[in-house]
Parts: structure tokens; C-alpha cells; sequence
């Protein structure tokens, strides 16, 4: 990658325009996390592992764009900061109009993808529960091993990206969506 | 010693360079520097040698107090494994240079290496672990601090620039972390995260035809 100021700008541009804007940063990021990181709009990612002055100003050109299209435009619904339901809300989606995880399918090849990394992180568990939603998210739930719940947010507006991901101690949520579904299961 | 921490550092379990080093920022004050020469002519320094130590979180009252870890804790940390304490050594002989920075204000980034320099740069704060909201884990704040130094020192030490190379650093910073090599199925998952974490590593050319001994293992990347 070339890192000008011009090319930045152009990158931002095109990045808002096709609903896939983001927070650039130079530097190491936590990539087995979700991308969206609290308090931004967009999803983080890095474009060099390595600090330059090119870089550093390639990602402060992008973010000053990108900042002066939400000056002008104001956050756009697309954002993951406006999509992202919050960890309460999540069960109210996975109570009201959720089907077996059994029976998901991935749309694509890239969602298939993303899909199995996140999954990864259950273990030798799985989610009981699955919606997608029409604002283009994914949400799935279930147990871990611990029995505390948990919820993973994808979005799948553009390409697959992990969101968020919520964890429900026994001791708060006693009841979980999932609970009668998994029940019957076993 | 080219180990630039936060906070003071114990007496106890220090190398000699190390207590060279304390002895001369103790003569100097916090965020001083004193040369080779001079510490040689305190005696504490073998004379030639590069030697600095700059203290830039010192009094910095942005950093909160829980995350404020002494030289001597890190050092502690990242001796845990021979990967970590051969990168230790290796700032420890002024090869490399680590440097632990208060925070980056994009609280996203956890450190990042200064390409064609010797310096690899650690965010103390972004480097937090939470035991629930609000609430800083010490222990495991430690532990990441650690597990970023030895992730940044190795691509300080020369292992960089291919995908290979960054997979190296994954795993040998997993080997450090957990005590044990990763399986085929954790290797699969970090490339599976490298693939998606955008053009960072995807970049990257698959090897860039280098070969490195560390901690007694040849890497070639």
C-alpha cells in the first residue's frame, strides 16, 4: 500500500460511499477480537504493524475524512456504533424470533469463514440459538462450558465482520433464551 | 540496557547491567539519560557499552495507578519463558530497545515496532485486562504487558515483513504466553485471523527468505 494523503483520502471516500468506513490506527491490535472496539463508530483496523510517518499520516488523512463525511452527512444509520444492539437487547432478539442454530447455513463462503473463527472461541461448545436480522446482523446464543450464556454480534452488511460479544453470568441472567431449546435437545 | 520501563525497579533479581542502570537513573532522576562513559565511570557499566534508560511514565498521572508496573514486574513476566527471556536479554545487551509508553490515544493499539531502528514501543495502557466492568485485572494486565513486549521485541529482533514472519511472532508469542506450542487447529485460527484483519499482514509477501535463531530455535520466515 501507498501511504499519501491523497490515496487516504480516495480510500475514505470509497469506504463511505460502500458502507464499509473504519478507524485506522498504525501499530498492533488485537485481531482474535471482535473489530468494533466501544466507543468509536466504525470497526478498528490497522493498516502496518510498523510506525512511519507515512503511515501515521496516511491513517490521521482517512480518519480526518471520514470525520469531516460525518460532519456533513452525521453518523450514517450503516454505522456499527447505530446497529450494534446492546447485550440486553440481544436476548430480547434471540427470545423473540430465533431459530436452531442447528439449522444455520451461511449465506457465502466469507461468512462460512468468519463464522468458524468466531466459533473457535466456544470451545467444544455451540450456540443454540440463532436470527438474522434485517439490518444485516447476526446474532447467535447459548451456553458455554461454565454455563454462563453467551451472545456473538456479527454484521454482515459487507464483508462478514465479528461485532461484539456478550457473556451472561448464571447469577444475573438465570433464565437464558436458549435454555428451554437446549433443554429439549439433550 | 536498553529495557525503558515505567515505574522503579526492584533490587532483588537484577543482572548487573540492570543495576547499572538503576544506580544511574537513580544519580540522574527520572527521564534522564546518561551515556556509557558515564555510568563506566561510576563503575557500574562496562565501559563501551550503549546504555540509557528513560523513565517516560514517571509521575504521568494518566496512568492509572493499578497498571503502573515496576521494570522489575515486566522483566519478570517476560522471563517466564525462554522466548520472553531471550527477548529480555536481547534488550538487555542493547541489541533491541523496548520502551513502555503510558498509553496510545487510539485505545486500540497495543505497541508496534519503529521500522530501521532497534525500537519496539509497548502501550501500558492499552494493553488493560478487565475482571468485569470497570473493574482492572492486575495480574492478567501484567501478563498482556508481557505478551505484547515479547510480540513487539521478536519483530524488533528481525523477524518481520512476511506473512511467515508475523505467524512466527503469533505463535512464539503463544509458546511464551501458554507454555506450550500451539496445535495445528490454534496455528489455523491465527492465520484465519490474520487473513481477515485486512491488508496489515494480507499484504505481506509469504516469506521473505530469512532465517533466525531464538531461544535456540531456527525460524525462517
Amino acid at each position: 500500500m501507498h501511504f499519501t494523503p491523497d490515496n487516504a483520502r480516495e480510500q475514505a471516500l470509497r469506504d463511505w460511499e460502500s458502507q464499509s468506513a473504519m478507524n485506522l490506527v498504525v501499530g498492533t491490535i488485537d485481531i482474535s477480537l471482535p473489530r468494533y472496539h466501544w466507543g468509536e463508530l466504525f470497526c478498528t483496523e490497522s493498516v502496518s504493524c510498523d510506525w512511519s510517518e507515512e503511515a501515521e499520516l496516511f491513517c490521521r488523512t482517512y480518519n480526518l475524512t471520514i470525520h469531516s463525511l460525518l460532519r456533513k452527512h452525521g453518523i450514517p444509520s450503516w454505522a456499527p456504533a447505530k446497529r450494534l444492539p446492546d447485550a440486553v437487547s440481544c436476548l430480547n432478539i434471540l427470545r423473540k424470533e430465533a431459530l436452531p442454530f442447528s439449522g444455520y447455513q451461511p449465506a457465502s463462503k466469507l461468512e462460512e469463514s468468519a463464522a468458524k473463527r468466531i466459533l473457535f472461541h466456544w470451545g467444544s461448545e455451540r450456540p443454540v440459538l440463532y436470527s438474522k436480522l434485517a439490518s444485516s446482523l447476526l446474532v447467535w446464543g447459548g451456553s458455554l462450558s461454565d454455563q454462563s450464556g453467551r451472545v456473538d454480534v456479527l454484521d454482515l452488511l459487507t464483508d462478514p465482520q465479528w461485532l461484539a460479544f456478550y457473556t451472561y453470568p448464571r447469577a444475573e441472567f438465570s433464565q437464558l433464551p436458549w435454555d428451554e431449546l437446549a433443554e429439549s435437545l439433550r | 540496557l536498553e529495557l525503558i520501563g515505567i515505574g522503579s525497579m526492584g533490587r532483588a533479581g537484577r543482572t548487573a547491567a540492570e543495576q547499572a542502570v538503576a544506580e544511574g537513573r537513580a544519580a540522574a532522576g527520572p527521564g534522564s539519560r546518561l551515556t556509557a562513559e558515564q555510568l563506566a565511570e561510576r563503575g557500574t557499566a562496562p565501559k563501551g557499552a550503549e546504555l540509557s534508560f528513560v523513565n517516560r511514565a514517571q509521575g504521568n498521572t494518566s496512568i492509572h495507578q493499578a497498571i503502573r508496573f515496576t521494570d522489575a514486574e515486566i522483566l519478570g513476566e517476560m522471563n517466564r519463558s525462554a522466548i520472553g527471556r531471550e527477548v529480555a536479554n536481547t534488550a538487555n545487551t542493547n541489541t533491541i530497545s523496548l520502551e513502555f509508553e503510558a498509553f496510545h490515544p487510539q485505545a486500540g493499539v497495543k505497541g508496534y515496532r519503529i521500522p530501521n531502528t532497534n525500537r519496539g514501543v509497548i502501550f501500558v495502557e492499552n494493553n488493560t485486562e478487565f475482571s468485569a466492568p470497570g473493574v482492572i485485572d492486575r495480574a492478567a494486565t501484567l501478563r498482556e504487558v508481557g505478551n505484547t513486549a515479547v510480540h513487539e521485541g521478536l519483530h524488533t529482533m528481525g523477524i518481520g515483513g512476511s506473512w511467515e514472519a508475523e505467524l512466527w511472532v503469533r505463535r512464539l508469542t503463544f509458546e511464551h504466553n501458554f507454555g506450550r506450542a500451539a496445535t495445528a487447529t490454534e496455528v489455523a485460527q491465527m492465520e484465519a485471523e490474520m487473513q481477515t484483519a485486512g491488508c496489515v499482514y494480507t499484504s505481506l509477501p509469504r516469506t521473505v527468505g530469512r532465517t533466525i535463531t531464538i531461544a535456540g530455535r531456527t525460524i525462517s520466515f
